[in-house]
């Protein structure tokens, strides 16, 4: 029998397949060779049982990330909004401000680790900081563009029917923007992820890029792969989160075309 | 902004939307919407000249903390003309290029197989899927373990950095190549080959175009990462460098090289696909 590829049965048996093979192969690839360069995922299994079930060391090293991952996360949306809506709605603060905001959207924000140590010291203060320089051009940049694409017809239909600036801003512009916003803030996750744990890797040891460095350093490459695959498992539950949200807030956004 | 069909899915995966995020110039559309109060680059002088003044003003009050214009300037000219500041940013280019063309000839093929056969996107589709998702400068201690400190390190994290958006994109163009064509190439007894070569190729272009666009940014922040972090060499390890000894002055200069460096590729990208896709016009 042909299993056909449009069906679910069909894709999910050549995913299990795929997922067996890969696993297995790297089973009996790493068995060959030294434990300090590999580990078959048998032993990452085991080294996860004893990190993350038997100890704290993992769940600690998550919450430390994400804790400054995500406050600083929060600023980035909150000042990334306001100043982009500010800089789409008026021209003279666009120029004003868009020689920095290009500019600093362009700088590789983790080439910024070095300055802003000598700024703010090594302390969760500089993660914040980072991820939030890391965040908020994306946002800024992407709300401007959604603020300034808004139908100019719509917003004088509303004027013509009295409708107050506020009322503009949150029944015709908002909307109009969320879109663009949200496209924004995707490619501000993933640029705050990699912020937080490149700081954690050069400039603090903790958290899970700490954790990372640290077994790194040891040779400890079974446990190693731990904390690599939380930081991918985290991201990648971070990133479905926000489709989600972007789906309940702004149904109307959803441009998703990963149907599968 | 009109036909800007493709960079809207590209916003899904990282572009910009429509290009605003270029730094180029704003709509004029708008512009002329709204009316001209004042000429845009007036106030862009302006703007540039009251920060200038006033970083210089309170960065001379203490200069090993935020340091000051003229102080960064003449740190620019000394470490241009006495040479470690170029030969790091060749290093750097040299990494950056190798990787980049790596990644790009890879991820266009794999993204092309992937539209192409069913059976090599259901297979791939998780992996691309997470990876895209995920830091991938998390895995370098690993590159680290088998691949030593060296060139090759760096080569291998710009390629792992720049080849996802990249496979993402070419395999959304060929998906939203327009389907009439398609059938029509069919209905004409078009071969595989033919049909790839003259209507998916073509109609996915302007997705191919995004993925290398945004593959460039995240080579870039691959090789400093690197830089930094394990191969001793090149702008990342400059950058350690001036930190460590609080020469916040000739800090600055790498920081905005690098910045320059970022333009520069993504106009060059941009000027590429121009060139390449004649027929349509590129947003900016």
């Amino acid at each position: 029998m042909r299993l056909s590829l449009d069906t679910r049965a069909g894709v999910w048996t050549v995913r299990v397949c795929t997922l067996a093979l890969l696993l297995g192969a790297w089973q009996i690839y790493a068995d060959g060779i030294s434990r300090a360069l590999f580990a078959p995922p048998t032993e990452i299994a085991e080294s996860f049982v004893e990190i993350a079930i038997n100890d704290d060391a993992l769940l600690d090293a998550a919450v430390v990330s994400m804790g400054s991952m995500l406050v600083g996360f929060a600023l980035a949306i909150g000042v990334g909004v306001a100043v982009g809506v500010a800089m789409g709605r008026f021209r003279i603060l666009e120029h004003a401000l868009d020689p920095y905001v290009s500019f600093l959207y362009a700088v590789p924000s983790i080439a910024l680790i070095p300055l802003l140590v000598i700024w703010f010291g090594i302390d969760a203060t500089l993660r914040v900081v980072l991820v939030f320089l890391a965040a908020v051009f994306p946002i800024i940049v992407n709300t401007m563009a959604g603020v300034k694409q808004v139908d100019g017809e719509l917003i004088d239909v509303a004027r013509v029917n009295c409708a107050s600036e506020r009322q503009i801003m949150r029944s015709v512009i908002l909307p109009a923007a969320l879109p663009f916003v949200f496209a924004g803030i995707q490619v501000a996750l993933a640029q705050a992820l990699v912020g937080v744990i490149v700081a954690e890797m050069t400039a603090v040891v903790t958290g899970l890029g700490g954790l990372i460095i640290r077994y790194a350093q040891f040779f400890q490459t079974a446990k190693l792969f731990v904390p690599i695959l939380a930081v991918m498992a985290l991201s990648i539950v971070l990133t479905a989160l926000l489709r989600m949200l972007q789906r309940r807030i702004a149904p109307w956004a959803t441009v998703d075309l990963r149907e599968l | 902004m009109s036909g800007v069909k493709a960079p809207e899915h590209g916003a899904e995966l990282g572009l910009p939307a429509s290009g605003a995020a270029a730094p180029g110039p704003p709509g004029r559309a708008a512009a002329a919407r709204r009316g001209r109060l004042t000429s845009p680059w007036a106030v862009r002088l302006l703007s540039v000249v009251v920060v200038t003044t006033v970083w210089e003003l309170l960065g001379r009050t203490d200069p090993t903390v935020a340091s000051y214009p003229s102080a960064i300037a003449s740190a620019a000219v000394d470490l241009i003309g006495d040479g470690p500041l170029l030969a790091a940013f060749a290093d750097t280019l040299e990494g950056l290029a190798v990787g980049f063309v790596i990644a790009a000839v890879l991820g266009v093929a794999i993204g092309y197989l992937m539209g192409m056969f069913r059976l090599v996107e259901v297979a791939l589709d998780p992996y691309v899927n997470a990876l895209y998702a995920t830091p991938r400068i998390a895995l370098v201690p690993l590159l680290v373990l088998w691949v030593g400190i060296g060139f090759e390190l760096r080569v291998t994290i710009v390629v792992l950095s720049a080849i996802f958006p990249i496979i993402m994109n070419v395999h959304i163009g060929t998906r939203n190549v327009d389907r009439d064509l398609v059938d029509t190439g069919r209905a004409f007894a078009a071969s595989r080959w033919q049909l790839l070569r003259t209507v998916t190729i073509p109609g996915s272009l302007p997705y191919v175009f995004a993925g290398l666009r945004i593959g460039t940014a995240k080579a870039l922040v691959g090789i400093i990462v690197a830089e930094m972090t394990a191969a001793a060499t090149g702008t990342g390890q400059l950058l350690l460098q001036f930190g460590r000894y609080f020469e916040t002055d000739k800090l600055f200069v790498p920081i905005i090289m690098l910045g320059l460096l970022s333009i520069v590729l993504v106009e060059a990208m941009y000027a590429i696909e121009r060139r390449a896709m004649p027929w349509r016009r590129t947003e900016r």
